[in-house]
């Protein structure tokens, strides 16, 4: 059944290591749903490999799938801001190649975006798993605690001054709002989401957790740019650091566009 | 003679006219809600909605009343304060009392009116009785109560009292909502301190739903129970001596599935299918978690729903009403009857009632 207006975005900067299996995963997740997307936009970065790859590749049955090349940037938040200008549903959702949806994930958007038509963007519960599957937590379920945010399920901007964690991955939000707010900012490294929804928020975007299990999120997987900052020696980040991001976030999301700040670490 | 033909006549133009008095015997709960006293309220207000004279009767001048946890219109149903003296009966007059307040059958033994008991929880029936003695003992010979279960249990301890059993009904504010669930557990219990446990105990085993959130339901108004049972994604239930279960129906009527301890004596509604039943209530909060994951992954059987659905289906408020109306009216035909043979034995040959 496709009668979810909803663009799905994946956005594939290469294609080298495990990324065949993990995107196989990935796709296969959005043929087993209960209640399939309208479309899907593989937005590939230009290169020769990912081409040679997305050639030969069979897209799935009953998906209207769509691959477009972006010759611009390629990092995660520039290959999304296109793929939203390129989509042209009410509503778009992101799936990254190393994740998957649950089954049933657009079926409870169907269900309550009916109920809540004033919300501008569905998180998922998201289940974070270590590579081989293992359960390790939740992550977007704190907005059902009792006295977390100002409205139980909802997300605001005074929670998110105080609390950052949070997953934008498998939302479901509403194009127009995406681009009133002014997108995801590629020069805010590693805070782009919180800045993100720091901005949405302070912009009266209404958020909400949907209470159901939405997507799978393999966490701290072995060649993610996340791995790097919490592991590898020569990228990792120190606490300083991390801190510089917040705050910047913190900073930075009074302002719609990405005024490429220049900082120094 | 003449004085008590008299007293027999008036009597019997009172039942006629259904001017005879119908009391309700009602606890204080001191603002708390109670099944058992909302009961009690929906007869008077049937009863007098078909012209009968029913009321409320209660024992202290400060009774709180039922202002604070049901609907205005039950508030304004007649009542009588037994204290204030205001109660005032005669042969053609009923009295019903809870099976809670056996110890008051003493005290009103010797008055002139039929005498009932409503035993809306079997478990306090002995409770106030003294050793050896029987409702039969107070001049009681007639019961109403809620289930056949409870029914089979009061007369295999009363042979000689005439039981009825009245199924009740919900208010229409017991529904499903339009909006989603929550990942909220509503819980119930009989004792207060089951509850705490099962909250305490479920975070501890499952500290990946420390997310989730529990409502007591103790103290709140009727309406603003419903809207708690019709947001929430299960109810908990904890009631081994329960006599009816009102409890888990009203869940299910808000689309709530019931997880809940089976009581002593099984209520007629509950069946393998209709809810999650465990025998050793310390599976209550295993069987919670693994409801709770399910939910959240969209793995509820719908056979559940429909089982609950089919359950739920069976109580009107119409098929109430109409058999409480209907009992009272066979009630008052025997006692006309009665009545009449009396007055025709007392009376001098030739003048018939």
């Amino acid at each position: 059944m496709n009668n979810t207006d909803i663009t799905v975005i994946l956005p594939i900067h290469n294609v080298s290591g495990k990324f065949e299996e993990w995107f196989s995963k990935a796709i296969k997740s959005l043929e087993l749903s209960q209640e399939r997307p309208g479309k899907l936009l593989v937005v590939c970065a230009d290169n020769k490999e990912v081409r040679t790859f997305m050639d030969s590749w069979e897209s799935p049955e009953h998906t209207n799938t769509s691959i477009v090349y972006n010759g611009g940037e390629t990092d995660y938040c520039s290959q999304i801001n296109f793929g939203v200008t390129t989509c042209d549903t009410e509503f778009f959702s992101i799936l990254e190649y190393d994740d998957e949806y649950s089954n049933i994930w657009f079926k409870q958007f169907n269900e309550y975006v009916e109920y809540y038509d004033e919300v501008d963007l569905f998180l998922p519960l998201v289940v974070d798993t270590d590579e081989n599957g293992q359960f390790i937590g939740f992550t977007n379920e704190a907005l059902w605690a009792m006295g977390f945010s100002e409205d139980l399920g909802f997300l605001d901007n005074n929670t998110l001054l105080k609390y950052q964690n949070f997953q934008i991955s498998g939302m479901i939000m509403r194009k127009s709002k995406y681009e009133e707010v002014g997108g995801l900012k590629p020069s805010i490294k590693l805070t782009f989401n919180y800045e993100f929804l720091l901005r949405a928020t302070y912009n009266d975007c209404t958020i909400m957790t949907i209470p159901k299990v939405g997507y799978k999120h393999t966490n701290q997987r072995v060649d993610s740019l996340f791995w790097d900052y919490k592991f590898n020696e020569s990228g990792k980040l120190s606490p300083d650091e991390a801190k510089f991001w917040i705050d910047l976030a913190k900073k930075e999301y009074f302002f719609t566009k990405d005024r490429q700040v220049e900082y120094s670490l | 003679m003449e004085k008590q033909l008299s007293q027999l006549q008036s009597g019997l133009t009172k039942m006629e006219n259904k001017e005879a008095k119908i009391y309700f015997l009602t606890q204080d709960t001191e603002g708390r809600a109670l099944a058992s006293v909302n009961l009690n309220y929906q007869y008077v207000k049937y009863l007098n909605e078909s012209g009968y004279n029913a009321y409320i009767l209660y024992e202290k001048k400060e009774y709180k009343g039922v202002g604070d946890w049901l609907p205005k219109e039950y508030s304004e149903l007649p009542h009588v304060n037994i204290e204030s003296g205001d109660l005032k009966v005669g042969p053609q007059d009923y009295v019903i009392v809870p099976e809670i307040y056996g110890h008051i059958l003493e005290q009103i033994k010797d008055m002139p009116c039929t005498k009932m008991i409503f035993c809306q929880a079997y478990d306090y029936i002995l409770e106030t009785l003294q050793p050896g003695f029987s409702w039969v003992n107070y001049g009681v010979t007639k019961c109403i109560t809620t289930t056949e279960a409870q029914k089979e249990r009061i007369s295999s301890i009363f042979p000689n009292v005439e039981c009825t059993v009245i199924q009740p009904s919900f208010p229409d504010y017991f529904k499903p909502s339009k909006k989603p669930k929550s990942p909220m557990v509503a819980v119930h219990t009989r004792d207060h301190r089951d509850t705490t446990k099962i909250i305490k105990e479920f975070y501890l085993k499952n500290p990946q739903f420390k997310w989730v959130t529990f409502r007591d339901m103790r103290n709140m108004g009727r309406e603003e129970f419903a809207n708690v049972l019709s947001e929430s994604c299960v109810s908990v239930w904890v009631d081994r001596i329960s006599g009816f279960g009102t409890f888990p129906i009203e869940s299910m009527l808000c689309n709530s599935p019931v997880i809940g301890s089976l009581p002593i004596l099984k209520s007629d509604w509950l069946t393998q299918e209709n809810g999650l039943w465990v025998f050793d209530e310390s599976k209550i909060v295993e069987v919670l978690g693994n409801y709770i994951k399910n939910w959240l992954e969209g793995n509820i059987p719908d056979k559940l729903h429909e089982e609950m659905e089919k359950t739920v289906g069976v109580f009107s408020e119409e098929k109430e009403r109409d058999t409480v109306v209907s009992y009272f009216e066979t009630m008052f035909n025997e006692k006309i009857t009665e009545f009449k043979n009396s007055i025709n034995k007392l009376s001098p040959v030739g003048v018939n009632a």
